[in-house]
């Protein structure tokens, strides 16, 4: 009982188009955004054609925010997924590139409207992670919601039977592809999304296609079970895509995947952004300082004699 | 399995018996039972209503959501108080004669020990720079399980291993053992005791009046859980020491008295002095065999690990003590799941169905590239689920009805984002983060910009 029945799974994949992520593409010789989603496209229909009950959600995130650009028709309501059958086609990819260029021109009319501001500025990842997590959150309460419902007309004892349903859910994972650098000041909201999705057993993949190494997927690869990986070929991104993020979670206990190499959990002290491996924490706000210090500087409680405690 | 899977896959063509089903689960998967709604006027008949096949529809789900808001609410809003953090906990788990009485199945002792086990796990989850230790209450003395500790699975695997009962309750006992280990401990912790009570009678050797005193002048706050009926001694003993005093009316609402436990209390003043405390940051050590070495107090040759920044010392996990210099040993994500506790997501407001009629959108006020389903909808901004009742159309028509999510609809005061309501509880009670204002311009963000700024600084450096 404790996998799921048919080993699908719900795969919600992060796309990031913000100008300098596209800018980047650009100069990276053999990868382009078309490229890019060519090959993600290749991924997608590989994905599905993987297993019939495979759940596909597709994401971008740009300056302005976040936006769902594709979902499965199971990923919705029952009404509205009705309705949705009955308006769209019947090829999966074509509305999966039809929504994805739809955002990538919406963040360009956002970044023209706003004259440029947006020019270097990166994703909000924070703002992108979550809002996936809400959606994530929703399938799984609407199938807890059907599962319990299920138990309850098929006459078993009704105890239980939301753990049961818990335990049964399909496994779900969030595949980030990102190539703008971190943003320092969405660190708290990142984290806390990484917490959430460790909690509900969400896993979080990330390639990350920018320049240097993101500390934020390293730490969500890490802290949820998930894979970070950077490519050291971005043009083959499709071969990256096809051997390392396509298999689910139990099928990678098999294979030899390539590591987390090095997180970096050393943190850097609020007065003077130094990175130290040995601090002082303030009791009441933990707040990290480098220097033993008469009063916090965050909250502002005054330590008694300013003496650090082993 | 492969009737549920069935179901499952029938549920999109869902008929309405089934719907009702649903309703009835998501009340369960609540942990809610029909006694526990607030029947504050006695024509709760008058809320069921009839559809147009003649069955009836569960009453309206909104009051039991709104009650639930409520309480998050009030968590909210006080979440700006200062909290004891760094807390040293007691548990007292009473495995007296009267944990042994059945009227919980399958006995007290084992829901008790089950709700302690993930009190224990959601604990550390909350407060991962705290420790716990573990009491027994049997044949009429306090045993010690385990010491004062920041291992969860140890606490649990101990706990797993006794669950024998028998003999009288002693409070008395049990309030000197823990007052007495918790005398040690730095003073910038806060010294708390959780007792989970059986029985309705202690068993006491002295006076245990001045054994609440000892508490007290120690700054000791204790907290009792009680199962059977509410005692007048421990109603004493929590208002003299600050603790709360509360008594299960069931298994889920035992379960739900213990996890408010979890979260850090507000600290009172004087409890406990603040101060900067002294914490390295080591760096993880490669898996690989050949990077071996002597780990912990145990001396298990293992590789990985983490080197004492101080006294190079390996030890196995994080967060610890340095077993060689006592210094203590966190990662910079450990002190990141306690910043939620000090830059809370501000409550939402409800919006009246009324004012959501005119509004349509992502989230009732982005115009968003939205995908082709909800394209001239309301729909939350979190989990794209269509909001409200919407006006014209299909109007009272079974799709329609299905199509809105059920339940009540919140804005958030900053971003002026709509939510629904699962969205709204997830993001108050797991998230900690509004997506909404996670992408506000920065000259919008005053509310957030002091999380920000810590944020900046608290981030560890990239690359």
């Amino acid at each position: 009982m404790a996998e799921f029945a048919d080993d699908s799974s719900l795969l919600a994949i992060l796309l990031d188009v913000s100008p300098s992520a596209v800018v980047h593409l650009a100069s990276t010789p053999g990868l382009s955004l078309q490229t890019l989603l060519e090959q993600l496209l290749i991924f997608v229909n590989a994905f599905s054609l993987l297993n019939d009950g495979n759940r596909l959600a597709v994401f971008t995130a740009g300056p302005s925010g976040c936006q769902l650009a594709y979902c499965s028709s199971s990923c919705l309501p029952p009404a509205a997924a009705a309705e949705a059958a009955a308006e769209r086609g019947t090829a999966p990819s074509a509305e999966v590139l039809k929504g994805l260029w739809q955002a990538i021109a919406g963040t360009a009319a956002a970044e023209k409207a706003g004259g440029g501001t947006f020019a270097g500025t990166s994703c909000q990842f924070s703002s992108a992670l979550s809002r996936m997590l809400c959606f994530i959150n929703s399938l799984q309460c609407r199938a807890a919601a059907a599962a319990a419902g299920a138990e309850l007309s098929g006459g078993a004892g009704p105890s239980g039977g939301a753990s049961a349903a818990v335990r049964k859910q399909q496994p779900m994972r969030l595949l980030c592809l990102t190539a703008a650098p971190d943003v320092p000041s969405q660190y708290i909201a990142v984290m806390n999304s990484i917490f959430s999705a460790q909690r509900s057993g969400v896993l979080i993949d990330a390639c990350q296609l920018g320049v240097g190494d993101s500390s934020f997927l390293q730490q969500a690869a890490h802290l949820t079970g998930g894979i970070y990986l950077k490519p050291d070929k971005p043009q083959a991104l499709l071969q990256y895509l096809n051997s390392v993020f396509s298999l689910d979670a139990s099928t990678r206990q098999y294979l030899r995947l390539p590591g987390n190499t090095r997180v970096d959990f050393r943190a850097s002290c609020f007065c003077h952004k130094r990175q130290i491996d040995l601090g002082f924490v303030c009791s009441a706000c933990l707040s990290i300082f480098c220097e033993q210090l008469p009063a916090c500087l965050t909250c502002g409680t005054d330590f008694q004699g300013g003496q650090g405690k082993k | 399995m492969a009737g549920r899977a069935a179901t499952l896959a029938e549920g999109r063509g869902m008929d309405l018996d089934e719907e009702d089903e649903e309703l009835r689960a998501d009340e369960e998967a609540r942990g809610q039972t029909a006694f526990e709604r607030e029947y504050e006027d006695d024509h709760s008949w008058e809320e069921l209503e009839e559809d147009e096949f003649g069955n009836l529809r569960a009453p309206d789900q909104a009051e039991e959501q709104r009650a639930r808001r409520r309480r998050l609410m009030s968590a909210a809003a006080s979440a700006r108080i200062r909290r004891g953090m760094v807390r040293y906990v007691e548990v007292v788990l009473d495995l007296s004669r009267a944990a042994a009485l059945a009227d919980m199945r399958p006995l007290r002792a084992a829901v008790m020990s089950g709700v302690l086990q993930q009190f224990v796990r959601t604990f550390f989850d909350e407060n991962p720079l705290s420790q716990l230790g573990l009491v027994i209450l049997r044949n009429g003395v306090a045993e010690r399980l385990t010491e004062l500790s920041s291992s969860p699975e140890a606490h649990i695997a101990k706990l797993r291993q006794n669950l024998d009962t028998g003999g009288d309750a002693s409070l008395q006992n049990a309030l000197d053992l823990c007052v007495d280990a918790l005398k040690s401990i730095p003073p910038y912790g806060h010294r708390e005791v959780l007792i989970m009570l059986a029985a309705l009678s202690t068993c006491d050797p002295g006076d245990i009046n001045a054994s609440i005193k000892a508490a007290k002048r120690q700054r000791v706050r204790v907290s009792v859980v009680g199962l059977a009926a509410e005692v007048y001694v421990c109603r004493r003993m929590t208002e003299q020491t600050g603790g709360t005093y509360t008594v299960a009316t069931g298994e889920g609402h035992l379960q739900e008295l213990m996890l408010s436990h979890a979260v850090p209390p507000p600290a009172a003043p004087g409890t406990s002095s603040v101060s900067l405390v002294r914490m390295g940051f080591p760096c993880k050590n490669p898996e690989a065999p050949g990077a071996a070495a002597f780990c912990g107090e145990a001396c298990l040759l293992r590789p990985g690990g983490y080197t004492c920044p101080k006294c190079k010392a390996r030890v196995a996990e994080l967060p610890s003590l340095c077993h060689v210099c006592g210094l203590s040993l966190v990662a910079s994500p450990h002190l990141a799941r306690s910043y939620h506790h000090l830059f809370p997501v501000p409550a939402f407001a409800e919006v009246p169905a009324a004012e959501l009629l005119g509004v349509t959108g992502c989230g009732g006020n982005q115009p968003d590239f939205a995908p082709a389903f909800v394209t001239g909808r309301t729909y939350c901004y979190g989990c794209y689920t269509p909001l409200g009742q919407q006006a014209g159309g299909a109007g009272r028509s079974r799709g329609a009805a299905s199509l809105a999510a059920a339940g009540i609809v919140s804005r958030c005061p900053d971003c002026r984002h709509l939510y629904c309501f699962e969205c709204d509880s997830y993001i108050h009670e797991h998230l900690h983060t509004c997506p909404g204002c996670e992408c506000l311009p920065p000259h919008l963000a005053t509310a957030t910009a002091a999380a920000a700024a810590a944020a900046a600084a608290a981030a560890p450096a990239v690359g």
